[in-house]
């Protein structure tokens, strides 16, 4: 290269710039600009709305928690077309006392008005029940729990089908359409947890089970007994003493994990048995819940998005309906088998679906059962759920189908929350059943939609 | 000539070079500044739609807030293991509702998370998505992300020092963090700005970028207040520039390295009340 004094100079103005670039880059010039040169639109006053950030009472821990709610619901089919037309409160308490002493109390009490199914079927303007799901005391220790009342327990990991959730009975006094919170009743019961690591071992005897809450007489969701006006029918309820008990243990391991559980149980469902004739010949049919006993495994997996569910159970001498050579009700006492495989996928939170298969088999003969009983039994349950709005507005779509009996129902619900303390929710419902001889076949007519209003305190 | 920018060429990396590592050991220096090995507290999470008002940003409405008792572990040899539980609180409708979060600094080693809903009456196993895709859901609705809340792992990214300047009164750092190339086909950010406290190991605002490279969330870092000997930012504002929401989250109260039992961070607390509500009385005397 041939340097003259022009290009010469050019290399001195040019190292000079070089070396004044690095020095001003070595010494990281600090810039004491009130204006940032990387953020030229900065806001530095976010805090001062909020400033005063404090606790006002309202935010210190509340023991009460009410629901005051309204709920309606429209038949598109059949009649009458109000179905529901009722307010309810409820009231969900709990404290400590002396420092290791739990009381949870959690009741609700219904005002159905003179169109609603309920009070129509008394035959009054306003009819009001209540009912208490839960009021128990509970002592915790370092190892070890123990709880004594009205509690609910939950088994198993099936959310959809009654695998081995056999424990606390189930509201079915709205067929499909209990509330989450509703769908589950509270029995007496001493239970007790043993904690080790990161296993448990949970006890619990019940001396007084309950069973599941039938619709009330002539309320829209009652379908009495075939040929009922032919029997009379004497009811055999479980009595104090008669006593439930299970234990169940459950653990976690890496991704998974594990129950295993075992009891004795009466039918939280009713079964009906011929019990002779009365004088008048008459057959007398007894509305009964007979004992059984059950052994169980459920297990849940994560895997990235996915997670799996098993959940088997073998059912010993379980009551099943059955019908006797004169064509009367009886129960009969089988094996089955009972399966579930489910599988939640979320959409990195897009969007969450989950499937759940679930299967009976009954290990007998079943030709004294019920006519329309298969050897198996099985049905298909899938959720879609999708949140927008912040999780303020929620769509769910549920869609359950009978295999055997090509039934199926749908249902699309919508739930926002108006406020942070106020919450709406709109249902559509709608049911198809081929299966002339299913449960579901009598209740094809039930389309309906349905709306609801919640307010919390 | 040619020598010249031969040098030239040489300096700049040299210098860009010694930047970047300058870059990484300031924010290393962030991550390995002491949070507590425990923490509890209380926080509010408000959420709004905002406006401008002069030079103010505003909610347009009435705020959603969630209130929540959040309990923390630190674990491992490096503490970056996290157990955590969350009890909301308020709103009513919610209240009694709890998670179970057990986070691993392990790479690829997924979230394990439980749910306690009280209308369920059970403790299930929930996922919260693939690890190798970027996560959409947000904060208990809030304008704060998984990703937000998720602690780095310093490999993750590349660091530039821009410069130097003073921000809300204190001598800052300002940083360039990208993304590697693994990190950004899972992260809904493509690169962030970081201001780093100087003295104080501590990012007081971040301006990240969507993955199509535009400025979509600043986040604030204020009141840094000193809790137990460690300095913590009792209110962090998310704005969302996208969709014009700003998130406030503030400690209500809040207690570090306070003796917690490892029984705690369990499902238990989930379920079982007396113990739960026997162990918070006593934690949260701290406050």
């Amino acid at each position: 290269m041939i340097y003259t004094a022009d290009n010469h100079f050019f290399l001195r103005q040019f190292f000079f710039l070089i070396i004044c670039l690095t020095c001003l880059i070595i010494m990281n010039v600090s810039l004491s600009h009130s204006q940032s040169l990387f953020d030229t639109d900065d806001e530095d006053i976010l805090f001062e709305e909020e400033a005063a950030a404090t606790v006002s009472d309202s935010e210190q821990k509340k023991n009460s928690t009410f629901t005051l709610g309204y709920h309606f619901s429209h038949g598109t089919d059949g009649e009458p077309k109000i179905i529901d037309n009722s307010f309810y409160l409820r009231l969900e308490y709990e404290s400590l006392f002396f420092d290791s002493l739990f009381f949870k109390f959690d009741g609700k009490g219904n005002l159905h008005t003179k169109t609603d199914h309920r009070a129509d079927a008394k035959n009054k303007s306003v009819f009001f029940n209540g009912s208490v799901r839960e009021a128990f005391f509970q002592a915790g220790y370092e190892k070890f729990s123990l709880k004594i009342g009205n509690q609910i327990n939950i088994w198993g990991k099936a959310d959809t089908t009654t695998i081995t959730d056999v424990v606390s009975p189930r509201d079915n006094s709205q067929f499909i359409f209990t509330r989450l919170e509703d769908a589950r009743l509270g029995q007496l019961m001493v239970s007790s947890n043993i904690y080790i690591n990161d296993t448990t071992a949970s006890v619990f005897i019940s001396p007084l089970p309950e069973t599941d809450k039938e619709p009330d007489t002539n309320s829209r969701y009652d379908r009495p007994l075939a040929g009922s006006n032919l029997f009379s029918v004497k009811h055999d309820k479980p009595e104090f003493g008669d006593f439930e008990y299970g234990i169940k243990v459950d653990t976690s391991f890496s991704k998974t994990d594990f129950s295993v559980m075992a009891g004795r149980f009466y039918s939280n469902a009713a079964l009906y048995d011929h019990k002779g004739y009365y004088e008048n010949s008459k057959p007398v049919i007894e509305k009964t819940y007979p004992d059984y006993i059950m052994a169980g495994a459920a297990l849940e997996h994560a895997w990235q998005s996915f997670l799996f569910k098993l959940e088997l159970c073998f059912k010993n001498k379980l009551p099943l309906q059955g019908i006797d050579a004169d064509n009367l009700y009886v129960f009969e006492k089988k094996d089955v088998l009972d399966s579930a495989f489910g599988i939640e996928y979320n959409a990195n939170n897009k969007y969450q679906m989950s499937f759940e298969l679930s299967n009976r088999y009954i290990f007998s003969d079943i030709s004294r059962l019920l006519p329309g009983t298969d050897k198996n039994s099985s049905s298909f349950y899938t959720v879609f759920t999708k949140n927008f709005l912040n999780q303020t507005l929620n769509f769910e779509y549920i869609f359950y189908y009978h295999i055997q009996e090509q039934n199926q129902f749908h249902i699309f619900r919508l739930t926002y929350d108006l406020t942070d303390n106020a919450e709406i929710q709109a249902e559509y419902a709608c049911f198809n059943a081929k299966d002339e001889s299913s449960l579901m076949w009598l209740y094809r007519n039930e389309d309906r939609i349905s709306f609801e209003i919640k307010y919390f305190f | 000539m040619k020598q010249a920018y031969i040098l030239f060429i040489v300096l700049t990396v040299f210098i860009s070079s010694s930047h970047a590592n300058e870059a990484r050991d300031i924010i290393q220096k962030v991550l390995d500044r002491d949070d507590g090995t425990t923490e509890i507290g209380r926080v509010k999470l408000s959420t709004c739609a905002v406006i401008k008002k002069g030079n103010k940003i505003v909610c347009k409405s009435t705020p959603r807030i969630k209130i929540m008792d959040m309990i923390r572990k630190d674990y491992g040899p490096n503490e970056k293991d996290h157990k955590t539980v969350t009890i909301i609180m308020e709103p009513a409708g919610e209240k009694g509702i709890g998670f179970l979060q057990y986070d691993y600094e392990q790479k690829n080693k997924e979230t394990d998370q439980w749910l306690y809903l009280s209308a369920l009456g059970k403790v299930k196993r929930i996922v919260s998505g693939n690890e190798n895709e970027p996560k959409t859901g947000s904060f208990f609705g809030s304008e704060l992300s998984y990703e937000d809340m998720e602690k780095r792992h310093i490999d993750d990214y590349t660091y530039q020092l821009l410069g130097r300047e003073t921000y809300a009164k204190r001598p800052c750092f300002v940083i360039e963090t990208v993304p590697v190339k693994d990190r950004a086909a899972k992260s809904n950010y493509s690169k962030s700005l970081d201001w780093v406290d100087q003295e104080r190991n501590m990012i007081l605002k971040s301006i990240l970028f969507n993955r199509q490279g535009k400025k979509y969330k600043k986040i604030y870092f204020g009141k840094i207040k000193e809790v137990n000997s460690i300095l913590v930012p009792m209110q962090i504002a998310v704005l969302n520039l996208e969709t014009g929401r700003r998130t406030l989250l503030s400690y209500v109260n809040i207690a570090l390295n306070i003796n917690i039992d490892d029984a705690f961070l369990t499902q238990r607390t989930l379920t079982d009340g007396a113990f739960r509500e026997s162990r918070l009385k006593k934690y949260q005397a701290a406050y």
